[in-house]
């Protein structure tokens, strides 16, 4: 064999010695992340408890020390009436909002005309469905009888989950 | 007639590494007085740039060659390699002296260097690299000095530094052993070990080096040893800047073992190139030897990269195309498998020509690495760039033409190379001082 094939051979050898050292470790560190795998799969909840930790209704923190929830979900429970009314609060000198407390009190208001039929935990599974999905579902909770929701408020509706839930 | 100038040979090559050192030189006093800023592009984000990985990290590791052929010659009893000694000592003193001329370069505040002969900072590893660079420098300059003596025939200075140079090396040794620890216990220790292990070379006891005391030797192993690995060691404190592909727990280690090949790697280069500028006969007999030294530290430090690799499981990040890892190949291509594989071929390895361009890639394969360590593996938390300015090259281009320069200078006057060398007991004055010594 003259020289230059052999330095090829030698080449080849020592840098597959190198590459075969390195799979060893890829191989090493997936059996250790499979070997740390939950025996049981991830199921829809866990899921939902990544994407959206929490749903708190930030109305419930600002408002209802004052006012009772009952006067948040009555029949003048409508998009110009709540945003009057919040800012008439505004205004109180002993309720001051700043702007970016203002816009939570509108989304955990809007959650909350949602939150008349369903729980909150029911709420979060949002998080695991596509934008469009989250739309459809939402369309159709607006189109049942006795909704009180306009069907163009719908965005507003997703971009309070945005703001309150992180989705 | 070829003109010459302090006895070096006036050619295109010489003339060139006047212009750049002059070009280089000028750079750095335009420098001090307008600012590190303006010479430059060193920031918030990036205070250690090109200078530290370039002139400190690579600079000390390519200056190894003077602790690794000492310690292959006088401690491991490889006598042959004797004609290697006086060159690469030479090398590796300029080498310290030019990587103290850049780092007050690349000092923000120069002018207070000092300070740390004077303020003992235990908790930084810089206090100990610097400490250690003087002691061996101070080692190195005296290491150099039978070549002086040699030079202007001052025989009894000779006889009378044989007599003195290892209680200097003990005196050095001593005098950081209690800057690091500050213990006076520590210091009776060490004082009592080395001054009995001198104590049994002048008995006999213990073999004699009839050519250099074997306590400077040691020490100059010591502290060479000890500041390599420490210059690894900076980095550990940037776990969180340095790329995983670099940081590693052992990176002293790693640092120690590359600078170990890459001083073998730059004894060959030097000696090679040597022979040829000065028109002498290249000693390949004895450069195969260092080849087999060079291929043995190769594999080790392409062994133990490995395993570090493997066992913090980076190997994933190794085979993603992003910069970090295209500059890990460029390194361990260039530096460790392509020379290794080379040395490996038999007729390669035997061939003066290919030991000498094996040799050539470890020692780029290390620069690449300590600017990998030094730059492109950092990111910065500022979120701030670097790219070196192009008179940070220019003044290290020049640092380096300036010293190759002083090194011709040095061979062409002074007997640096095996022939030259005046016998140890050839004067009458001398063999008397020797004799005392011994």
């Amino acid at each position: 064999m003259d020289s230059r094939n052999r330095f090829v051979v030698v080449f080849l050898t020592v840098l597959n010695a190198f590459l075969t050292l390195l799979l060893c470790g890829l191989v090493r560190d997936t059996r250790n992340d499979v070997g740390d795998l939950k025996q049981v799969l991830a199921t829809k909840q866990d899921l939902v408890n990544v994407a959206a930790p929490r749903l708190t209704l930030f109305h419930e923190e600002k408002c209802t020390t004052c006012h009772s929830e009952r006067r948040f979900a009555g029949d003048h429970n409508v998009r110009g009436e709540i945003e009057r009314a919040v800012a008439h609060m505004g205004q109180m000198p002993d309720a001051p909002f700043t702007q970016a407390e203002t816009a939570k009190i509108h989304a955990s208001l809007e959650i909350f005309r949602c939150s008349q039929c369903h729980d909150l935990d029911q709420l979060r599974r949002l998080a695991i469905k596509s934008p469009a999905e989250r739309m459809r579902i939402i369309g159709e909770m607006i189109a049942r009888p006795g909704s009180r929701i306009s069907p163009d408020e719908t965005a507003r509706i997703l971009r309070a989950f945005e703001q309150m839930a992180g989705f | 007639m070829r003109r010459s100038v302090l006895n070096v040979r006036l050619s295109i090559g010489t003339l060139a590494l006047a212009a750049i050192a002059v070009v280089g030189i000028g750079l750095a006093l335009y420098r001090f007085f307008s600012g590190i800023g303006a010479v430059s592009n060193l920031n918030q984000g990036y205070p250690w740039g090109f200078w530290i990985g370039a002139d400190v990290l690579a600079g000390i590791a390519l200056a190894a060659g003077g602790f690794v052929v000492a310690g292959l010659m006088h401690m491991f009893g490889g006598e042959r390699y004797h004609p290697l000694v006086r060159p690469t000592i030479l090398t590796a003193f300029l080498g310290y002296l030019l990587f103290v001329v850049a780092l007050m370069v690349d000092l923000g505040r120069p002018w207070t260097i000092w300070h740390m002969i004077i303020y003992w900072h235990h908790e930084s590893p810089m206090f100990e690299v610097g400490w250690c660079v003087m002691m061996y420098t101070t080692i190195l300059f005296m290491e150099f000095l039978p070549v002086v003596f040699e030079r202007f025939r001052l025989d009894r200075p000779y006889a009378i530094w044989m007599n003195a140079a290892p209680w200097v090396a003990i005196a050095l040794l001593v005098l950081f052993t209690f800057a690091m620890t500050q213990s006076v216990v520590w210091v009776l220790a060490i004082a009592a070990v080395l001054i009995a292990f001198e104590w049994l070379i002048r008995l006999g006891i213990i073999h004699r080096d009839p050519r250099m005391p074997t306590m400077l030797l040691m020490a100059g192993i010591i502290f060479s040893t000890l500041h390599q690995s420490s210059l690894g060691s900076l980095f550990l404190m940037v776990p969180h800047k340095l790329n995983h592909i670099w940081y590693s727990p052992i990176l002293p280690i790693s640092f120690f073992v590359s600078a170990v090949a890459a001083g073998v790697a730059m004894v060959i280069v030097e000696s090679t190139a040597s022979a040829w500028y000065f028109g002498r006969k290249v000693e390949e007999e004895l450069l195969k030897d260092v080849g087999h030294v060079l291929t043995w530290a190769i594999f080790f430090t392409l062994a133990l990269r490995t395993t570090d690799l493997v066992l913090r499981g980076v190997g994933t990040e190794l085979l993603v195309f992003n910069t970090p890892s295209i500059a890990f190949w460029i390194e361990a291509l260039v530096g460790l498998i392509i020379p290794l594989a080379l040395l490996l071929t038999p007729q390669f390895a035997t061939s003066g020509r290919w030991l000498l361009i094996a040799s050539l890639m470890v020692i780029t394969g290390l620069v690449i690495n300590r600017m990998n360590v030094a730059v492109v593996g950092i990111t910065s938390t500022y979120g701030a760039t670097y790219y070196p300015h192009w008179i940070e090259v220019a003044i290290t281009s020049g640092i380096v033409a300036a010293g190759v320069l002083v090194y011709l200078v040095i061979c062409s006057n002074f007997p640096v190379f095996a022939h030259e060398h005046r016998r140890p007991a050839e004067t009458p004055e001398l063999a008397a001082g020797l004799a005392a010594h011994a």
